[in-house]
């Protein structure tokens, strides 16, 4: 049965539109430094609401960190930043015991929190850490905490990592393991700007003016948006079509498709239709609907499924994109039938 | 049935228009197959392939199989959701009116206030949709196919096709005989359709009925000038050797089984009384009709025990009748026997010609024996079936009165399927009878040389350019030939034959009052035509016809039409009646002056009468009256 905690409080359309009204401004706070990337800052936006984590790839240079460094100002959340290097160590992310001296003269152990204890945290270029560095973090995005000389320590909610990382053919990188991507709700593809979206970034950051970001949004706030966004409904066909574009991705599957067949070796998990509907009821409200549609899990699909599909050999070895075998299933998977 | 709430009303309209939009399109793909079924039935029957009673109503009614698919698809019923689904499409509501439509089929309680919100959302949306708009009727593209199929329906219905390609002239055919139609007067056709007409109605078995059948469409080709005369003949000598090729003598047979049965069962036993007569006359249909009245008695009853004594011992006579066989089988022994004898003599030593003869008499005596034989043989078999049946009833006349009547019952019914031979085979019989009289017709129509090919042999001397023959008007007057008639043929052939015909027919001088003469290799089928006899040659001449040009018995004309022009003389004899004497006789005895017609009628319905009071034998009734058909007046 669906709460009715957002209900009883306000009536779903004034809910909705408070919504829309919330996310136009970090929007526009975020547009006033960030040019064009509005595709990457739902994307993000969608994340941060949906309780996930996103995984940004991109060649260096492209305001990454900008972005990312932006909205958290724009949210008014605690902002922290890794720069994820080959010699990273654990204990620099998640914080470690040292030796603290009280008045008396006395010695103790006292943990020192690393950068992972904020709201927001930028995993920046997450590929060039150790895979032992890595699992350190992503243990933490999944069970939202960190323990340490078994004493286990909370993260703070809302907690929103933002890793980014260069494109895997790149060297000194190491790739994330399947499983760590899986826990990444969003993988988003961050293109290069426009002719005119580049004169805007250069008349921006080669001038004098500095743009003043403003928070808008703050933690509480963030969190009733969260549970807002959980109150939405999606009806049967619209979850029996995510399902059915999920299984559509695994090779062995009645509606798998020739590209699936060939160069699929594994399809998305379970956690895929999740981030699909997710990220559809987020879309929904962002569009001042009340339920998700077979669009917003069409629009979906491609950031949420990218990331959990693995490649066989002949797919690697050819240069199969997962984004082209997605298109093909999104083609060939109609809603409704 | 979609929700027919008032905001989501607009859904029940949308269903029942993709309801209709179905129908159309399941309409028109149906179309396709019908129509092409149609087509192919149509012209399966035009080329008579295909043989049915109604061929328009078989080749027309696939044409009903696109309305029982509307039909189907304008009831059967369609998902609300579907129909929400186009909506939503169609105006980019993104999913609200399905999504809307699913929420509402939950009870009003599990509902969210998010839920309601959409489904209120949804209603909202709804009173701007235009469901014309979002469903238009949208002609189906099966339609242009319909159209195509539909105008080849039409032109293979109404394009003429030949019935049968009649069969090639040869290259050397006579161009003449070629173009000769068989004609059959109107009346003529109405006397064999109603010959026909009671044959059918005798005819009881499929092979009976096709004869009928083909003999119908002989008839029907005959009286469109459908035939030249070769096709004429050659279809009547087909329908012939079919009807032939039926075992004529199976009707025969049954008689004499039946006979041999009715004799060994007492004629004046009440019970098996009539069933007996029948049997005794051969009669299978008086003998099944006794046989049902038999079995009724005994289902229905009452009946004594002296009755049902009576009748078991009837039957078991009639199951056990035989034709003696025994003594024909010594009799065929003995002559086989002797003839072996005779046979081993002459072997050894030559026999004088008393011996010969006598051996010849002994050989045609065994074959007939032997034939009689298997004659009885047959007729045993034949009547095997019923003997079962009728040996049946008397085993069970003694325990089970219903199970005896039921024996009796399909003895009667193996006696119906018995006299539906002996009909059938009377109906052949008279069939074969009906096709020799018009084969006699046509040969008779054949020899006289019918108008039109006189005209055409005229038309054919004057165009040859031959020389006008002023002889030939004297053969009229020639000398004293055995007919004289042709007195006529010499004024017909007058030309000459200058050019002549390519091959086949020789144009005879009128001389000596002489013969149409066959060319060398004329086809003896083609003798004598033009041999209409003429008005002065009715008179006959008092000798036979003398002298005429040797060179027409010279080589044959090259059939490529190169031909020799020859010419042709009559010659005077002073022999035959001249024109005066004719004239002279006519005036003392008279010219007939009653019409033919008038004298014709009287003499047949006299002759009508003999056979109907039975004054000539059966076997020869129909020659009586193929001979009154054959010398009916002719149509003018």
């Amino acid at each position: 049965m669906a709460s009715k905690v957002e209900a009883g409080a306000t009536a779903p359309r004034e809910s909705v539109e408070r919504f829309q009204k919330d996310l136009a401004a970090v929007r526009s706070e975020v547009g006033r430094v960030i040019v064009g990337h509005q595709g990457i800052v739902d994307g993000v936006l969608t994340c941060l609401l949906a309780g996930g984590h996103a995984l940004l790839e991109g060649v260096p240079g492209l305001g990454k960190t900008m972005l990312v460094r932006t909205l958290g100002r724009a949210l008014d959340l605690q902002f922290s930043r890794v720069q994820f290097t080959p010699d990273l160590m654990p204990s620099d992310i998640l914080g470690t015991q040292v030796i603290a001296e009280d008045e008396r003269g006395g010695k103790r152990f006292e943990f020192q929190r690393g950068p992972i204890f904020a709201n927001l945290v930028l995993a920046d270029e997450i590929n060039r850490a150790t895979p032992k560095t890595q699992s350190a973090l992503l243990e933490a995005m999944q069970e939202q905490s960190v323990t340490i000389a078994r004493k286990t320590y909370s993260l703070d909610q809302p907690f929103f990592v933002l890793a980014t990382q260069n494109p895997l053919e790149m060297e000194g990188t190491y790739p994330l393991p399947e499983a760590q991507l899986d826990r990444f709700l969003f993988k988003l593809h961050v293109p290069f700007p426009k002719r005119e979206e580049l004169h805007s970034i250069l008349d921006r950051t080669t001038g004098a003016a500095e743009a003043d970001v403003k928070p808008v949004l703050d933690r509480a706030r963030i969190l009733e948006l969260r549970a807002l966004t959980r109150e939405v409904p999606v009806a049967r066909s619209v979850q029996d079509y995510a399902i059915r574009l999920v299984l559509a991705t695994h090779p062995d599957e009645e509606g798998a498709t020739a590209s699936v067949k060939r160069y699929v070796r594994f399809g998305a998990s379970p956690r895929g239709a999740q981030a699909i509907l997710l990220a559809a009821k987020i879309r929904a409200v962002m569009d001042g609907r009340f339920s998700a549609s077979a669009d917003d899990v069409r629009g979906a699909v491609m950031p949420s499924l990218r990331h959990r599909m693995i490649l066989n050999f002949e797919g690697e070895a050819e240069g199969v994109k997962p984004d082209a075998v997605l298109e093909e299933i999104l083609g060939s998977i109609k809603p409704g039938a | 049935m979609p929700d027919a709430a008032p905001d989501l009303a607009v859904l029940a309209v949308a269903a029942r228009r993709v309801r209709w939009h179905r129908a159309l399109r399941a309409a028109a793909s149906v179309s396709v197959l019908a129509l092409a079924v149609s087509v192919a039935l149509v012209l399966l029957t035009r080329l008579h392939v295909l043989r049915v009673q109604h061929p328009l109503a078989l080749a027309l009614s696939p044409l009903a199989l696109p309305l029982l698919g509307a039909l189907l698809n304008a009831f059967r019923p369609v998902r609300p959701l579907d129909a929400a689904r186009r909506l939503d499409a169609h105006h980019r509501l993104h999913d609200r009116l399905g999504i809307a439509w699913q929420f509402r089929q939950r009870p009003p309680a599990e509902r969210t206030p998010f839920m309601q919100a959409a489904i209120d959302d949804a209603a909202e949306h709804a009173r701007s949709v235009d469901v014309r708009a979002a469903l238009p009727w949208q002609l189906p593209p099966e339609l242009r196919m319909v159209a195509v199929l539909a105008a080849l329906l039409l032109l293979v219905a109404r394009v003429p096709v030949p019935s049968r390609a009649p069969a090639r002239p040869s290259r050397l055919s006579p161009p003449v005989v070629a173009r000769d139609a068989a004609e059959l007067s109107d009346d003529d056709l109405a006397a064999f359709r109603e010959a026909v007409r009671q044959v059918e109605a005798q005819a009881r078995t499929d092979g009976a009925r096709r004869g009928v059948e083909e003999f119908n469409r002989l008839l029907d080709d005959l009286a469109h000038r459908r035939l030249d005369r070769d096709e004429a003949f050659r279809r009547l000598a087909a329908l012939q050797e079919s009807l032939a090729a039926q075992d004529a003598a199976a009707g025969r047979r049954v008689s004499e089984a039946l006979r041999s049965i009715g004799d060994e069962m007492n004629p004046r036993d009440a019970a098996t009384r009539r069933l007996a007569e029948a049997l005794r006359q051969g009669d299978a249909g008086a003998a099944a009709q006794a046989m049902r009245e038999m079995s009724q008695t005994l289902r229905q009853g009452p009946i004594t025990a002296q009755q049902r004594q009576q009748m078991s011992q009837a039957l078991q006579r009639a199951a056990e009748a035989r034709p003696d066989t025994e003594e024909l089988r010594r009799q065929v022994e003995q002559a086989r026997r002797e003839v072996e004898e005779m046979l081993r003599r002459q072997r050894e030593r030559a026999l004088n010609p008393q011996e010969e003869s006598l051996l010849r008499r002994r050989q045609r005596e065994s074959e007939r024996l032997t034939g009689e034989q298997q004659r009885r043989e047959e007729q045993r078999r034949e009547a095997e079936h019923l003997q079962r049946e009728i040996a049946q009833a008397a085993q069970d006349l003694a325990r089970d009165l219903q199970a005896a009547g039921a024996d009796l019952e399909r003895g009667a019914e193996e006696l119906s399927r018995m006299h539906d031979e002996q009909q059938s085979q009377r109906s052949n019989e008279e069939l074969r009878q009906q096709l020799e009289q018009l084969r006699e017709l046509m040969r008779q129509q054949r020899g006289q040389g019918g108008q039109r090919q006189r005209m055409r042999l005229q038309q054919f001397s004057r165009s040859a350019g031959g020389q006008q023959g002023q002889q030939g008007q004297q053969g009229q007057q020639a000398q004293p030939g055995q007919q004289g008639q042709q007195g006529q043929q010499g004024a017909l052939q007058q030309g000459g034959q200058g050019n002549g015909p390519p091959q086949g027919v020789a144009l005879v001088p009128g001389g000596s009052g002489g013969v149409p003469l066959p060319l060398p290799d004329s086809s003896p089928g083609r003798q004598g035509q033009g041999g209409q006899p003429g008005q002065q040659g009715q008179e006959p001449g008092s000798g036979a016809g003398v002298q005429h040009d040797e060179n027409l018995r010279g080589a044959a004309i090259d059939p490529l039409g190169r031909t020799q022009a020859v010419q042709v003389q009559g010659q005077q004899s002073g022999n035959g009646p001249s024109r005066s004497q004719v004239i002279r006789t006519a005036a003392g005895s008279g010219f007939a002056s009653r019409p033919y017609r008038e004298v014709y009628s009287p003499y047949w319905d006299r002759a009508r009468e003999v056979l109907h009071q039975g004054e000539v034998p059966p076997g020869f009734r129909s020659y009586v009256r193929r001979y009154f058909q054959l010398i009916r007046p002719r149509e003018k």
